[in-house]
């Protein structure tokens, strides 16, 4: 079982966003909560925090711009 | 019952309140998962730091305790009952959530447990709780309302509004506000002198208590004094629980508005962790047994999650189901081929005469005779004034003012206790004295009374009737005592507006408003409050959407309502002399609306000629004469005309109000123009 992760929207206008930097290596163990990324909205950065535990499948480039519900990445729970 | 008096909590219940927070928690945290991992996209209000305010009040009220509560709601919907299952479908916008989708987080209501009302407007939750406790009052059901709201809503009007009404009529009802520090993004020292909003209660003449929202224990004991008065009937409380927000406005919103060391510290006291704390300090609960309700708890919710995300969404039909109780009533659904009007005429052996105004004495009267669900609220509408024109007199005299009640001058609490009576089962009729009057309550007709089954999911409906002069074209009453804004009201779905034009009109059809299961706005124009007609007596009632062909004829059909109906007739009757055989349709109620009658009556006549009282421009008379062009645009044999007030406000001089609105004489201008133009 995995977890997909898409950029959230986080802001009533919000349309896309940029993943500045990945704050966690790819293929890392991450706990639930734990900041993995920043995203850069209107002026604003904000660190999305994981929303599962397990392991960090990066999909998305940083530096990119992605729309809203665009897929970065994945959180891989080992069996 | 003192606080300090209360015996000892048993501690299960203690434990008990420890679970709903536990609950609240992880329902909070998993929605912000869900938003993190981009699965749910939606503006979300967290309820971190507020989880013990609605635990400590959980254990007085049972589902048939009312709750009224505002969009930053997880804490106040968990707790009050609603299954964890149709929470998380709702938040999916799933067909199997409490409002079948269509509310959302802002706006779900779930009536078995209690809960009938989530806001996303500030404030406006107080009127509508004030009409839940209403009704408690008048059924003697012994239920309480508690309305949960931020410190930041203690600035609205409504807020003054809804506890000025709560206590002169000692409602039974709580209100609770949840001070978390900040109105959105604004700290309460930058928009408040005051460091205690309890402090308010004074000015109503109610309890005003604050309490530690972050103790569950300490609301537990404030919230069952305040519950307890209100279930003896002794009225209204202020419960400010004191809290802190542990995180922005929004889900992902920024803090940079916060005080970061008053943050860091809320975080080190949150209520949850310092609940744990001490049940295990106190020996009540082993640290296995805390554990074990939290890994229940996320169980729990991760399983609502599966629920919500394997759950089939809203069929495409749903669109249009809960507008209102029938959808055949949505005007552009309506498919029905042209159908002649099939208004019932007044009958013509009725020789019994009496004014507008008395028929609409005599609906009311008859309604609170035979339906003791009636109950009528206004300003100035009990005895000796009986209202400002005397529509409402001899009522309360006789109906007492328990069910004919004067309120202050008060529209949005007005409105709002129709609203909130309705939702419990009553049958009020609110009267807004005048129709500009709408403009300071619009928030509760148009955001609340329209909209509220809709974001239910059909699951609470709203059957309130509101009575309305509008005072155009009698004189002297000027720009804000004269408009007609049924167009206004036309553009909110889940509104019926019907406006009567004669004396029999108005019986009928009020009679069938008061009957009718949504929310009516019922029209009384001034200008003819005081012309007499036939009315039979006893109870009849007019259908909505039947419109009445009032005059037949064959060269023109005007359609018209209210007073202008009265003009278009004169201005027939003085062309009828020159050889022009003008129709005259009365709509009687634009929502729902007779689009067969229309169109039939123009694809006979293949010319129409709308008039209102309304302006002109963006009037309702647009609508009509769309609909008519779309329809027989091959039939007519000229462009549809339109006569309404001009576009200015309504002016006072005599000299200038005549040239405003829609006299007989430019009705028969237009009439000669339309006609002439298609010879």
């Amino acid at each position: 079982m995995s977890t997909t992760l898409r950029i959230p929207k986080v802001a009533v206008s919000m349309r896309e966003g940029i993943l500045t930097a990945w704050l966690v290596d790819d293929g890392a163990a991450v706990s639930e909560g734990q900041p993995i990324y920043s995203l850069e909205i209107e002026k604003s950065t904000l660190d999305v925090e994981a929303p599962a535990a397990g392991v960090l499948r990066q999909l998305g480039e940083a530096g990119t711009t992605y729309n809203v519900g665009d897929i970065i990445g994945e959180i891989q729970v080992p069996p | 019952m003192a606080a300090a008096l209360m015996p000892a909590l048993a501690p299960s219940l203690k434990i008990q309140i420890f679970t709903t927070m536990v609950r609240i928690h992880e329902a909070d945290k998993a929605i912000q998962r869900g938003l993190s991992a981009g699965e749910l996209q939606f503006q979300y209000y967290p309820a971190g730091g507020q989880e013990a305010i609605p635990a400590g009040i959980a254990p007085h009220l049972s589902r048939d305790d009312y709750a009224v509560i505002t969009y930053r709601c997880i804490h106040d919907i968990v707790a009050k009952g609603t299954p964890m299952n149709e929470i998380m479908a709702e938040m999916f916008g799933k067909a199997a959530g409490t409002s079948k989708g269509k509310g959302g987080p802002m706006h779900l209501s779930d009536p078995h447990s209690g809960l009938m009302v989530t806001t996303g407007i500030v404030g406006a939750g107080l009127p509508i709780a004030n009409g839940l406790a209403l009704a408690a009052q008048m059924q003697g059901s012994g239920r309480v309302t508690i309305v949960n709201f931020g410190d930041g809503a203690t600035s609205t009007g409504a807020f003054h509004e809804a506890l000025t009404l709560a206590s002169i009529w000692k409602l039974p009802v709580v209100f609770v506000c949840q001070n978390n520090q900040y109105a959105e993004y604004t700290a309460i020292a930058d928009y408040t002198n005051l460091s205690s909003f309890a402090v308010k209660a004074d000015a109503y003449a109610m309890p005003g208590v604050t309490v530690d929202g972050n103790d569950p224990l300490a609301v537990y004991a404030a919230a069952g004094v305040a519950i307890e008065r209100a279930r003896r009937g002794e009225g209204p409380t202020l419960l400010e629980a004191v809290c802190h927000r542990l995180q922005g406005h929004s889900f992902g919103s920024d803090e940079s508005h916060m005080n970061k060391s008053a943050l860091a510290d809320a975080k080190k006291t949150a209520p949850l962790p310092a609940f744990r704390r001490r049940l295990i300090a106190e020996g009540l609960a082993s640290e296995a047994e805390l554990a074990a309700i939290e890994v229940a708890a996320r169980a729990e919710v991760d399983a609502a999650i599966a629920f919500a995300r394997a759950a089939p969404l809203p069929e495409t039909s749903e669109l249009y189901t809960d507008v209102f109780e029938s959808p055949t009533q949505i005007p552009e659904l309506d498919q029905r081929p042209p159908t002649r009007a099939a208004g019932t005429p007044v009958a013509k052996y009725v020789e019994r005469q009496m004014t507008f105004g008395a028929a609409v004495n005599e609906a009311l009267d008859i309604a609170l005779a035979r339906d003791s669900r009636v109950v009528l609220m206004g300003e100035d509408i009990t005895d000796p004034a009986g209202g400002v024109v005397k529509t409402t007199y001899g009522l309360s005299t006789k109906y007492g003012t328990d069910r004919v009640r004067a309120t202050p001058i008060a529209e949005s609490a007005i409105v709002g206790a129709a609203i909130g009576a309705a939702l419990a089962g009553m049958r009020p009729v609110a009267e807004i004295m005048i129709n500009d009057f709408f403009e300071v309550c619009m928030d509760q007709v148009a955001n609340h009374a329209a909209k509220l089954r809709y974001m239910s999911g059909g699951r609470t409906s709203v059957p309130l009737t509101i009575r309305t002069l509008t005072a155009g074209f009698v004189g002297s009453f000027g720009a804000q005592h004269s408009q007609s804004l049924e167009g206004w009201l036309a553009q909110t779905p889940g509104l019926k507006i019907v406006y009567p034009s004669t004396p029999y009109e108005a019986k009928g059809l009020l009679l069938s408003c008061i009957d009718d299961p949504d929310p009516c706005i019922f029209f009384e124009p001034m200008r003819v409050n005081f012309t007499p007609g036939p009315v039979p007596e006893g109870f009849y009632s007019i259908p909505l959407g039947v419109a009445d062909i009032k005059r037949p004829g064959k060269d023109v059909t005007i359609v018209s309502y209210g007073w202008t109906l009265v003009e278009s007739l004169a201005a027939a009757r003085k062309l009828a002399k020159e050889g022009i055989d003008v129709e005259v349709l009365d709509l009687r109620s634009l929502v729902p609306l007779d689009v067969p009658g229309v169109l039939e009556s123009v694809s006979r006549t293949r010319r129409a000629l709308i008039v209102h009282s309304a302006i002109g421009f963006a009037g309702f008379g647009a609508e009509l004469a769309t609909l008519i062009h779309q329809h027989l645009h091959g039939l007519l044999k000229a462009p549809v005309g339109r006569v309404g007030s001009k576009y200015t406000p309504v002016p006072f001089s005599q000299a200038l109000e005549p040239l405003h609105f829609p006299t007989e004489e430019r009705i028969t201008t237009a009439l000669r123009q339309l006609v002439g133009a298609g010879a």
